[in-house]
This record gives structure tokens, C-alpha cells and sequence, in this order.
């Protein structure tokens, strides 16, 4: 795309965001008293209709600069506690009103229901699963319907439902409802409120959904809790929250001990070596894309057995609107960037997405971004030798002379940026032959490791191009266009 | 009589070397067999899955050098199970010739009243 075709491009995604947003704000903000509210010259931004600051600010007049709001660029919003500060009640592109987003986590996919007897009747199967966490590291857990973690649950306020769970493991299990506010028989803590599920039976469970929320599923023997059996349970309200999101994403976070050679998880371990999110590490997790304007929800879960995961969101500055189990009012979101969620707590996290480019998400706890927890010694840090030669020579194992000519080791510490980490052909293939990486850096894969994912903010036309699309695509393009659309937006600004 | 006493306290003594020397034999050519086959592939195959470990970035390098040394602390063992062989196996064929000649036995016996100068 040359200058001018970038020039035609920004004015008309200018122009298409503002119709969508003047389709967005007529009625998301009708549901406020007065006019919607004018959109900006540049048909990007919104403008607050307030004349003063509202109360507890003591700003005072804050520059127009920082009171416009765009949903295609950075931008503030104020005054702080504005409606538009931050893009907090800035809605999405769909009308306010209109059935949910469908939920959509990557990698892992939905239970199907039918309904018998007016309920809504789904089948969950307990039973032993291979997951590739990453390229060609396929790992054993106990899982439902052939996923670690399970399929989800996907339901509506006011369903009536049923699970008929077949245990296909050879020991007994259980389903706790985490959250549900369900008949006490239904619960599912073993002895407690029911005889476990004995291997080859089958037990149903039956209750009424009038929550609406993040929720789970989860075995209730602990171990098992540990080796994988959990799910996402998501109650959409009967009428979607507002203001409306176009995009809603779910992430399980979880963590693993699996010793050097092994595939079987150690349940009963403290120290964790292996982090999933929707059972893959990264770079294995699978970008969640979304259009560049686009209100994006983002519901995180911690599965894991004993630590917490503090969620950093690159380039977006999020709203906390919801945990585990309910929505919260809007007087009470939080704006951050890194949200702490502890064990078998989730966290909604709603912004707009604004800002171009693949911006990573990822649990901000150094132990949980990256593999294997691998230290850095021996042939990965040397120059003259590597494991091959070991290998090919295992009764006289090669010459080491252990001089370094690089100057690094002079420093204390170094290095401590992972050395040797190499991907064989094969793993890269299936780390870059996804549609949803389409376009990225060459390398992204190295920068991505354990509890990270990214979160791609593309413009429509990229969007098409990414997703929907069998083009042929260049390592890189997606980037470097949007590099240059910024140079050129800039130039243009300046001229 | 004396003589011929000796003659068989002599077949006796080596009836008995030849069967110590033979459970020797035995035992060392048991444990040449077992490293051989089983404890020394082993070995070796532990510290290979260890060095394929390490490629997959799964294991640390000292665990993989600890296998090492366990394989080669193993090849050491071998080699004297190896010696312990041939040397009962060299023995046994050899009529138990070992070291010089034997002197004689005394015909008194170290316990006999008659072994101490001085009566008691």
C-alpha cells in the first residue's frame, strides 16, 4: 500500500469507525437522559457532554486534548470519572440490547446441548486426555470430552439444565458448579452432598441458572482438581450487559509439575514447571484477534493449584467489570493494566481496543514466562560445542575448553537472557502455520513463553486479510504496515 | 600315615580354594553379565534420555552431568567385575597356582599342647 493508499485508508476507516460509533452511541447512550453525544471533528472522538468536573476531581479544566476519547488511537477520555475516561463506558460496535457475543476461548471448545424435557442436556464425559501443550510436547491429565481443560459450558440466564457426566475414569469423581447458587444435592462435593461417581457410572445433575457470569466447572477431589479437570461454565444475562462488547474471551491459567522425561503431571507438587493457558503454553496459545475499536472483554481464570497470576495488558489500559461469579456495578470498575487474580478467582476485563499493533497479555510472575524453568548452563552457553556432539559421542564425550571469547561473562549474572533455545523446523510450522499469527514478526515466537498470549487490535482491512483470507502472507506484514500507517498518519498530521 | 594324611589335608584344602574360587568365579561372571546387559545400557540410556532432555530444554545440565558420571562410575565397576573374572577364571584353569610356593604345613597343629615351647 503506497502513501496515498494509506492517506485513502485512514480517512475512510476514520469515516466507517464514526458511522459505527454514531450507531454505537445512539443507542448505548440513548440509554442516557439528553442527546447522544457529538462526535469530534475527526469523526473519531467523543466528547464529553459535562461542563464541569464531576465530583472528587480536582483536575480542574483538563486540556480538550485529554477529553476526547477515540476508539482508533490512544487517547484519555477525562476527566477522570467521565464516562468516556479510559473508554470505561464506551460502547462496542453492536447495538446495546442485542443477544451476547457469543464466548470464545481460544483453543478449547463448547460442550453441544439439545433440549430434552425443557431443559438444556449436556453430556460430560470424565476421562483421561492427551494435550500438546507445546509443539510435539503432548503431556497426560484427566480432562472432559477429550480437552485439558474442558470444553465449555456456554448457557444463558434462566436455562434450566442438565448434566448426565459418565465417569470413564478408574477412580471416582465429582462436578462442583463453582458459584452456582444451586440445590445442595446438586454441588457436588463427594459424601458431602452426594456419593462420588464410581468408575463406568453415570450421575445427573439438574438445576436452574438465574446468575449471570464467569463461572467454572471443576472435579472436587483435589488431585484431580491438579491434573486438569476444570472448565469454563459461562452465563450469558438474559439481556447483554451494557455497554455492549463485540468481543468476549475467556482464559484458564493454570500450572503444572512435569519432571524432565515424564508426561504425567505430579498432582501433589508445591513448584510448578509447565503454564497453560486454555491447555497451551505460549508461544502455542492462539492470539485473540479483534478489529481495531472494538469493546473487548476478556475473562481471565486462575485454575492453578496454589499460585496467583497478576495479568499485565500491554498497550491498553483495562476495566475491571466483573470476577468470579458476578458483574460488577460501574461505580465500582477499576481501571488497570495488571490485575492480580488469585487461585480459583477470575477477573472481566472490558476495553477498548484502541491501540493497533499485537500487544501481549501475560501474567506478570517471572517464574510464569517461560518453559520449563530450564537454568542456563552447560553447551546451551557455549560457543564450540553443543549437544549434538555429546550425543554423537557418548562413550568420549567432547573436548571442553571452557574459554569464552565473549565478553558478556565479564559482567556478574550473565546471562540472563535465555541462550540456545532452539525450535526445530517441525514445531515452528505449527506455531506459524495458524491464522490468527498471520503476519506477525518473524521471531514473535520468542518473545512469547509460558502463562503469554497476544492479543492482536488489527484494522478492518488487515482484519479481512489476517482472518479471513487465504492470501499468502509475509512474516512481518501486519506490523511493518502498521508502522508506516503511523509514519504516514504522522506526516500528515505535521503537514 | 602321617603322609598320606597330609596328601588328603592337602586335597581337602584345595577342594576348598577351588570352592570359594568358583563362587567367586560365579558371582563375578554374574555381575560382568548383569553390567553387560542390563546396568550399563541402562546407564548409557539414561544419560542419552538426559541429553535429549536437555536439547528439549527439560532437564538442567548437572542432572545430565550427574547421569554422565553415574554411567562412568558404572564403567569403572565393570572393568574390575572384569578383572575379578579373568583373574578366578585364570585361577581355576591354572590348578589355583597363586603367588609363590606354600611352605609346608607344620605337622603340629597351632592349637596342639605340643605347638607352644613351654608346657603348660
Amino acid at each position: 500500500m503506497d502513501s496515498h493508499d494509506r492517506r485513502k485508508f485512514l480517512k475512510q476507516g476514520a469515516a466507517v469507525t464514526a458511522g459505527m460509533l454514531a450507531a454505537g452511541a445512539g443507542s448505548a447512550m440513548a440509554q442516557e437522559p439528553g442527546e447522544p453525544r457529538p462526535a469530534s471533528a475527526d469523526g473519531l472522538s467523543l466528547q464529553p457532554p459535562r461542563e464541569t468536573s464531576p465530583p472528587g476531581d480536582t483536575s480542574g479544566e483538563l486540556p480538550e486534548e485529554f477529553q476526547a476519547f477515540s476508539r482508533t488511537q490512544p487517547s484519555y477520555g477525562g476527566p477522570v470519572g467521565e464516562e468516556t475516561y479510559l473508554g470505561k463506558l464506551v460502547p462496542g460496535l453492536r447495538d446495546a440490547g442485542a443477544a451476547p457475543v457469543p464466548f470464545e476461548a481460544p483453543d478449547l471448545d463448547k460442550i453441544p446441548w439439545k433440549m430434552v424435557n425443557g431443559r438444556k442436556e449436556y453430556h460430560i464425559y470424565c476421562e483421561h486426555v492427551r494435550r500438546e501443550l507445546l509443539p510435539n510436547h503432548w503431556m497426560d491429565f484427566f480432562g472432559y470430552n477429550g480437552s485439558m481443560p474442558g470444553p465449555t459450558i456456554e448457557a444463558h440466564q434462566g436455562d434450566k439444565v442438565r448434566f448426565v457426566v459418565h465417569n470413564r475414569l478408574p477412580e471416582p469423581t465429582t462436578i462442583h458448579w463453582h458459584g452456582l447458587e444451586l440445590p445442595n444435592e446438586m454441588d457436588g462435593v463427594p459424601f458431602v452432598t452426594q456419593d462420588p461417581i464410581m468408575p463406568g457410572k453415570t450421575f445427573i445433575y439438574e438445576f436452574d441458572l438465574h446468575q449471570a457470569g464467569t463461572f467454572f466447572y471443576h472435579a472436587h477431589f483435589p488431585m484431580q482438581e491438579a491434573f486438569g479437570m476444570a472448565g469454563f461454565f459461562i452465563i450469558h444475562p438474559a439481556v447483554a450487559w451494557d455497554p455492549p462488547v463485540d468481543r468476549d474471551f475467556g482464559l484458564m491459567f493454570q500450572n503444572f509439575r512435569i519432571e524432565w522425561a515424564q508426561t504425567v503431571p505430579d498432582s501433589m507438587a508445591m513448584d510448578f514447571n509447565w503454564h497453560t493457558i486454555n491447555g497451551r503454553s505460549g508461544p502455542y496459545t492462539t492470539p485473540l484477534v479483534c478489529k481495531l475499536g472494538e469493546r473487548v472483554r476478556i475473562r481471565i481464570l486462575n485454575f492453578s493449584p496454589q499460585q496467583h497470576h497478576p495479568i499485565h495488558f500491554h498497550g491498553h489500559t483495562f476495566w475491571i467489570t466483573g470476577h468470579e461469579g458476578a458483574r460488577i456495578p460501574a461505580d465500582a470498575w477499576i481501571p488497570r493494566n495488571n490485575e492480580l487474580i488469585g487461585v480459583a478467582q477470575a477477573s472481566d476485563l472490558e476495553f477498548i481496543a484502541f491501540n493497533p499493533g499485537d500487544w501481549v497479555l501475560h501474567c506478570h510472575m517471572v517464574h510464569h514466562m517461560m518453559n520449563h524453568m530450564v537454568r542456563q548452563v552447560g553447551p546451551r552457553i557455549r560457543k564450540d560445542i553443543d549437544v549434538g556432539a555429546y550425543k554423537a559421542s557418548i562413550e568420549n564425550r567432547p573436548r571442553v575448553d571452557f574459554v569464552h571469547d565473549d565478553q558478556g561473562f565479564a559482567v556478574p549474572g550473565y546471562p540472563q537472557k535465555m541462550q540456545g533455545m532452539e525450535m526445530s523446523h517441525e514445531a515452528m510450522q505449527k506455531l506459524n502455520s495458524r491464522r490468527e499469527v498471520r503476519g506477525m514478526r518473524k521471531m514473535w515466537h520468542m518473545g512469547v513463553h509460558g502463562l503469554m498470549t497476544v492479543v492482536r487490535v488489527l484494522p478492518d482491512d488487515l482484519y479481512d486479510q489476517v482472518m479471513n483470507s487465504d492470501e499468502k502472507m509475509e512474516p512481518g506484514y501486519v506490523f511493518n504496515e502498521l508502522v508506516a500507517r503511523r509514519k504516514n498518519q504522522r506526516q500528515e498530521q505535521q503537514e | 600315615m602321617r603322609q598320606q594324611g597330609e596328601i588328603r589335608r592337602t586335597e581337602l584344602v584345595l577342594r576348598r580354594k577351588l570352592a570359594q574360587q568358583y563362587r567367586q568365579y560365579l558371582t563375578a561372571l554374574q555381575h560382568v553379565q548383569n553390567y553387560r546387559d542390563i546396568i550399563l545400557p541402562e546407564s548409557r540410556q539414561a544419560y542419552e534420555v538426559l541429553l535429549d532432555s536437555y536439547e528439549d530444554d527439560r532437564v538442567q545440565w548437572p542432572t545430565v552431568l550427574e547421569a554422565e558420571r553415574a554411567y562412568k562410575l558404572l564403567q569403572i565397576a565393570h572393568l574390575q567385575n572384569l578383572i575379578a573374572w579373568r583373574e578366578s577364571e585364570v585361577l581355576i584353569v591354572g590348578y589355583l597356582l597363586h603367588g609363590g610356593l606354600a611352605p609346608p604345613m607344620a605337622p603340629t597343629p597351632p592349637s596342639h599342647i605340643d605347638a607352644v615351647s613351654q608346657p603348660r
